[in-house]
């Protein structure tokens, strides 16, 4: 029975993919995925964690069948590890989900083969009962077919427009793919000693034996100078910029553009270099010792400024894209700074509550794996044409011709109600009829909401 | 440790999958393939030896005193079998998954990993 369900899903599989390009074909994968994960893994399914996890897979299948994004690909893919990693252990960290979504993918099989070399416990497959199984059904239903195509002509119309011309060599080595795809799928495996070890390593900090009184004390005024220092510095920093920010009015893009990355670069060494630093002193026992509040105190001062200094930076952004609109960098630019918001804030958790830094890696993948998601569900180039189109001050065409071709409609109209130059006028027609052409020679295995609206 | 089976064994899968591949793209061969196909073992043989040689040998030369086989293979296949699927997966995209590209891929990512099982199979402490 398990056999015959990955026989059937590799044949799907191929019927799916093959010489397709991405759409409607994923969306229907991950659903397949998912029925044979439940056949084969129902127990898994009782769990909270697996759960959750399958409702994210189909969602970014979802998003996947909706706008065909590289984003909601690359969600959907990272989504699919996490599933079959979360099959393999569910109460592992969801770094170690992903190393045995990936491993169970790409190397369960060999790892099973030596399993099963090892055990000495060849299972004896009955052959002829499979051929009965598959070979009489089979030769009855071919000569019922013949008989009924004799005697109705309808049903011979329509059993003569079935077209096996799809099924060859290559489309038969594409199923046994398929099938080494789904038969490491079934009985995910799991990365040894790193799951253990994960399974093993809490989030907190436990007390190590203090040896030396005195080297805790150094350290601990060592900390205290260092961060005081730096918070003088920062302060320094955030006061001259601030003084820069008010007293500078009417910038030009390229200014703003050279401000905003050179904030984003002194942002990126402050952060990286505030946590390891902070890592560095709250490490050990020093989390333990009765005299640390004035350490810990300037730490949260410390990180107070960081969070300062990503909020100055995000209202030089918010300015640069209300006058000259979204790009990808400036989207990416607020990604990046809510980011490091969150890193910083689980860092103060880490400092109040005592974590190890296993806590700090843990909840900041997960938080990234969710913002991923997220964003996988925005059809970005239609967002970013559209909020440029009827919001900014100045719209760059150009740079909006370069997206993909999902603002092509948007564009068209826009060109429409617009005086554009001509060579942009020529430029947005082109991609225009390039995408209904697209659309409308998609295979059914293509297609997404956007091709189906157009048809 | 019997690297010449192993080595033998791996050529004739590399080449079998090498050639499985490339002959779907052009069904009926040509008047060549037998030449083509004797020559391409020296190339596979090659390969298939020094791969075999330096990147999975050595964990076995390093390990074999205080692990077995099967323990070697479980604590550094998967890496292994991760790292070698993510370069096998890129350069047939960065060869625009044409036939040769994936032909060549495929044959390198699978013989390697049973070349794992076959060295893990036959070494003991």
């Amino acid at each position: 029975m398990k056999n015959l369900s990955i026989i059937i899903a590799a044949l799907l599989f191929s019927f799916l993919f093959y010489k397709q390009s991405i759409g409607l074909n994923l969306t229907l994968f991950s659903i397949l995925t998912l029925v044979i994960l439940k056949l084969n893994n129902s127990d898994s399914f009782n769990k909270k964690k697996t759960l959750i996890y399958s409702i994210v897979y189909i969602i970014t299948a979802a998003a996947v069948f909706y706008h065909t994004s590289i984003i909601s690909i690359i969600a959907n893919c990272l989504s699919f590890f996490t599933i079959i990693g979360s099959i393999s252990e569910s109460k592992s960290s969801i770094y170690i989900n992903w190393l045995n979504g990936i491993y169970s993918s790409v190397g369960g099989y060999f790892h099973r083969a030596l399993e099963v070399s090892k055990d000495k416990k060849k299972a004896n497959i009955d052959y002829i009962h499979w051929l009965k199984i598959i070979g009489i059904p089979l030769s009855i239903i071919i000569l019922f077919i013949v008989l009924y195509q004799n005697g109705n002509p309808v049903f011979s119309d329509i059993i003569s427009e079935i077209n096996f011309k799809f099924i060859n060599f290559q489309w038969f080595l594409f199923s046994v793919l398929g099938y080494f795809l789904f038969n490491n799928l079934v009985h995910p495996v799991k990365i040894n000693p790193a799951t253990e070890n994960d399974l093993e390593t809490k989030n907190t900090l436990i007390k190590g034996e203090i040896n030396s009184q005195k080297k805790l004390q150094n350290e601990n005024q060592l900390g205290t100078i260092l961060m005081s220092s730096l918070n003088v510095l920062i302060v320094f920093f955030l006061v001259t910029d601030l003084i820069y920010l008010i007293s500078t009015k009417d910038l030009n893009a390229v200014q703003l553009s050279n401000q905003l990355h050179s904030g984003i670069n002194a942002l990126i060494a402050s952060i990286v270099i505030a946590i390891v630093i902070i890592l560095y002193f709250f490490r050990g026992n020093l989390n333990f010792y009765q005299a640390n509040g004035t350490l810990k105190k300037i730490t949260y001062l410390w990180i107070s400024l960081n969070i300062f200094l990503v909020a100055i930076i995000a209202i030089k952004n918010y300015q640069y894209i209300h006058a000259f609109g979204f790009t990808y960098k400036r989207i990416g630019v607020f990604f990046y700074l809510l980011l490091t918001l969150i890193g910083l804030i689980t860092t103060v958790i880490k400092v109040l509550k005592i974590k190890n830094i296993w806590f700090l890696v843990r909840i900041n993948l997960q938080t990234t794996f969710a913002f991923l998601i997220v964003s996988s569900l925005l059809n970005w180039d239609v967002l970013i044409s559209n909020y440029n189109i009827k919001h900014a001050h100045f719209t760059d065409v150009e740079y909006l011709i370069k997206l993909s071709d999902k603002n092509s409609k948007l564009l068209k109209s826009y060109s429409k109600s617009n005086t554009l130059s001509e060579e942009n006028n020529k430029q947005i027609a082109l991609k225009y009829d390039n995408y209904i052409n697209k659309l409308n020679k998609l295979n059914w295995q293509e297609l997404n909401y956007e091709a189906i609206s157009t048809k | 440790m019997n690297i010449p089976t192993i080595t033998i064994k791996s050529v004739t899968l590399a080449t079998c999958v090498f050639w499985l591949i490339i002959l779907t793209e052009n069904q009926g061969g040509n008047s060549d393939f037998f030449v083509l196909f004797l020559l391409s073992l020296i190339p596979i043989s090659i390969c298939c030896f020094f791969t075999i040689l330096f990147t999975i040998v050595p964990f076995f030369w390093f390990e074999n005193k205080e692990l077995d086989g099967k323990q070697i293979f479980k604590r550094y296949f998967p890496y292994y079998s991760i790292i070698c699927f993510a370069l096998s997966f890129y350069f047939s995209f960065a060869a625009k998954f044409n036939i040769y590209s994936i032909a060549f891929s495929s044959s390198a990512f699978i013989t390697t990993q049973q070349a794992w099982v076959w060295l893990s199979k036959n070494t003991r402490v």
